[in-house]
């Protein structure tokens, strides 16, 4: 283990912490912690870069993976929110660089980051009205006559 | 001065539909810029979800055709590792061959592309020739030029002969010589100079803050590097430098990826001069058990990441690639704002976009009550060479 | 006699406009690796523009995704007659290795008329030339391929 993992998980202790294998470890909380647990890593482990933001369609639910990176160590945030209420905390305020990454999540799984100061479409087209393509119950939309 | 809305999309001026970028012009001067991509969003992770892990393969490096094989080494060590298996030595030296060499013609690429857009098309013929060894040095041992199909789950699928690893030294001395030749002209060449010095500030707290990555944030100064801080393949191992300048301007892209040349050159070298004997490749099972993983590569365009989630079956419950031009798009619009829109194409060029998500043509929105007016890329990068030429600078 | 002097122009330097509907770049970089010293399509007179009313042949790369549809539609009808199509690549022919994906519709002839295709992922950059001088050839004889 570096010192940055050793760091990072005594910053983290009493939270839900799972350590893959080296540099790579997991934190699960509840949607409504996100912003709590983000700000932890951005304030008391200067944390900058955010890899990227993965979801997907479980089954029952949508969960959020939150990937941060410092040192070379991959720090994933895992969340989850309700079918019923695909909403999340925009992350924006603390992590600029996620602006697009929501939108993303927007456009394929029809989470809503609110907050977001821009929600448009990232990478589907304007005029799509299939719905939500990574969603597990997803068909793709009837070919309109040309 | 008025205020001029432009805004930038693909393909043709007649066009009205969404553009790439939209840019907020006040006199020449960008002040703001507006971003939508999706041009070749093609629906490549749904589709994985359905394909075999092998099949998978091939739809992979095919993400996209510059740094296909980042991709590929990402997909096959995220299954590799769910399934927990190591592959043999010989195969990790040669996908690192493999993705250094990928990394010398995508420089390269770049380099003939920079000069192209500033009016320095000898460049890009130069770059371009030299560019073909290394072309010829992956069709050598692959089969192909691009989409070199090297790796499957467990190993490689071409060796190397001894015949190979003479010819990949001597190309290396060939590109070492060609690259100290680009060097010289990215410091002196005063179109370069004129045209990039001073260009496209990035400081470094924007770069951190918008995560950034790759030769855009070395550029600032920034040593970060994934083959260095979370080594993959055989980095561990291979002795090189994370190059990266304080300038953090599009002169400092320039000179990372020259200087990334030399580096890659001495990777390659140390790969080839003690490459490992043995096996290629390990048996793997078809099924890949309930399990997740998370593989990153350093590209040449920076950190190419790739998520896993396997569910005991033969295809991917969920897969994610996050490529490294999408996290580098919002801090080109911190670099855009504040210059001259004759540099909007280098300081776009500087990041090296994937040319597909990036093909450009430009809508140039002249306020709200005056209909947009479309330009297309090629216009632009004539109407910035024109511009210079005017203040004195020829190509 | 006009018909023919025209026709000769065309054949001697064919103005191509080069499109990427959706493509990975593997191709477009084969057609432009076409272009430099090695090979130098130049050479035949092949000359790469930026608007589709000047251009004679357009060459398209990529499965047509759902953005490009319509785009590539519109550069199809600017383009003067007549015009020809050549299709780059395996995607472009018929949606290659991306058929299904949500984000395609498939290859470039569900859009517009194709007179040529050059299969390959990507396919090489003399096959790339070969293909444009079968093209050449055949408008001289004629027309359509």
């Amino acid at each position: 283990m570096t010192t940055t993992e050793e760091l990072i998980l005594q910053i983290l202790e009493g939270l839900p912490v799972q350590v893959k294998r080296n540099r790579r470890i997991f934190i699960s909380v509840p949607r409504n912690d996100l912003i709590k647990t983000v700000n932890i890593l951005s304030n008391e482990l200067n944390i900058q870069h955010l890899s990227t933001i993965t979801a997907r369609d479980t089954g029952s639910e949508l969960e959020i993976l939150y990937h941060f990176l410092l040192n070379g160590v991959v720090i994933t945030i895992r969340t989850t929110c309700p079918k019923e209420d695909p909403t999340i905390d925009t992350i924006v305020d603390i992590f600029p660089g996620a602006v697009l990454y929501e939108r993303e999540l927007n456009d394929i799984l029809g989470i809503v980051p609110k907050g977001h100061p821009d929600l448009k479409r990232l990478i589907l087209p304007d005029d799509w009205v299939g719905g939500y393509p990574l969603r597990k119950d997803w068909k793709p939309p009837q070919e309109s006559e040309e | 001065m008025e205020k001029v809305k432009l805004p930038i999309g693909p393909q043709h001026p007649a066009l009205k539909e969404p553009e790439n970028f939209t840019i907020t012009l006040d006199g020449e001067r960008v002040i703001d810029v507006d971003i939508r991509i999706g041009y070749t969003h093609r629906g490549i992770e749904k589709l994985m979800e359905s394909r075999t892990y092998t099949q998978n393969l091939y739809l992979v490096e095919r993400i996209c055709g510059i740094c296909s094989y980042a991709h590929v080494v990402n997909f096959t060590q995220n299954v590799e590792e769910v399934l927990g298996i190591q592959i043999p030595k010989r195969a990790e030296y040669i996908r690192t061959l493999f993705l250094e060499l990928e990394r010398l013609h995508s420089h390269f690429l770049w380099l003939g592309v920079a000069g192209h857009e500033i009016g320095f098309d000898t460049l890009f013929m130069y770059t371009w020739q030299d560019r073909e060894i290394v072309q010829d040095l992956l069709e050598m041992i692959s089969g192909n030029r691009v989409n070199y199909a090297m790796n499957t789950i467990g190993g490689v699928r071409r060796d190397l002969s001894e015949e190979h690893r003479k010819k990949v030294l001597e190309g290396m001395d060939y590109l070492e010589k060609r690259a100290g030749y680009y060097k010289e002209v990215a410091i002196n060449e005063k179109t370069i100079l004129a045209r990039a010095e001073n260009v496209g500030i990035l400081k470094p707290k924007d770069a951190l803050k918008l995560s950034a990555v790759g030769p855009t944030v070395r550029a600032s100064g920034i040593t970060v590097d994934i083959r260095r801080d979370d080594p993959y393949a055989s980095y561990i191992e291979t002795p090189f430098e994370v190059i990266t300048t304080d300038t953090c301007d599009v002169l400092g892209r320039v000179v990372v990826r020259v200087l990334e040349i030399f580096e890659s050159i001495k990777i390659i070298r140390y790969l080839m001069e003690h490459l490992p004997s043995g096996e290629i490749v390990v048996k793997v099972s078809r099924k890949v058990q309930d399990g997740e993983s998370i593989s990153h590569t350093e590209a040449p365009r920076g950190e190419d990441f790739h998520y896993l989630r396997s569910n005991g079956t033969e295809k991917p419950e969920r897969y994610k690639v996050r490529t490294p031009t999408l996290a580098n798009l919002p801090a080109v619009v911190e670099m855009l704002k504040g210059t001259y829109l004759a540099d909007v194409p280098i300081i776009v060029a500087a990041i090296d976009p994937c040319m597909g998500c990036m093909d450009r043509v430009l809508l140039l929105k002249h306020g709200k009550e005056k209909p947009g007016e479309i330009i297309d890329g090629d216009r632009l990068r004539k109407y910035g060479i024109k511009w210079y030429a005017e203040r004195g600078w020829k190509s | 006699m006009i018909k023919g002097l025209v026709k000769w122009a065309r054949v001697k330097s064919p103005w191509i406009l080069h499109m990427n509907c959706g493509s990975c770049n593997g191709c477009d970089i084969e057609i432009l690796a076409a272009l430099i010293p090695r090979l130098d399509a130049e050479r035949f007179g092949v000359l790469l523009k930026g608007s589709p009313r000047h251009a004679d042949v357009l060459v398209c790369t990529g499965p047509v995704t759902k953005q490009m549809k319509e785009r590539l539609k519109r550069v199809y009808d600017q383009m003067p007659e007549p015009k020809f199509v050549v299709v780059v690549g395996q995607c472009g022919s018929s949606g290659g290795i991306y058929h299904g994906a949500y984000g395609v519709e498939g290859g470039i002839d569900t859009v517009i008329p194709v007179n040529a295709y050059i299969p390959g992922c990507p396919p090489r950059p003399d096959a790339i030339v070969d293909g444009l001088i079968k093209l050449l050839a055949s408008i001289n004889k004629g027309g359509t391929l």
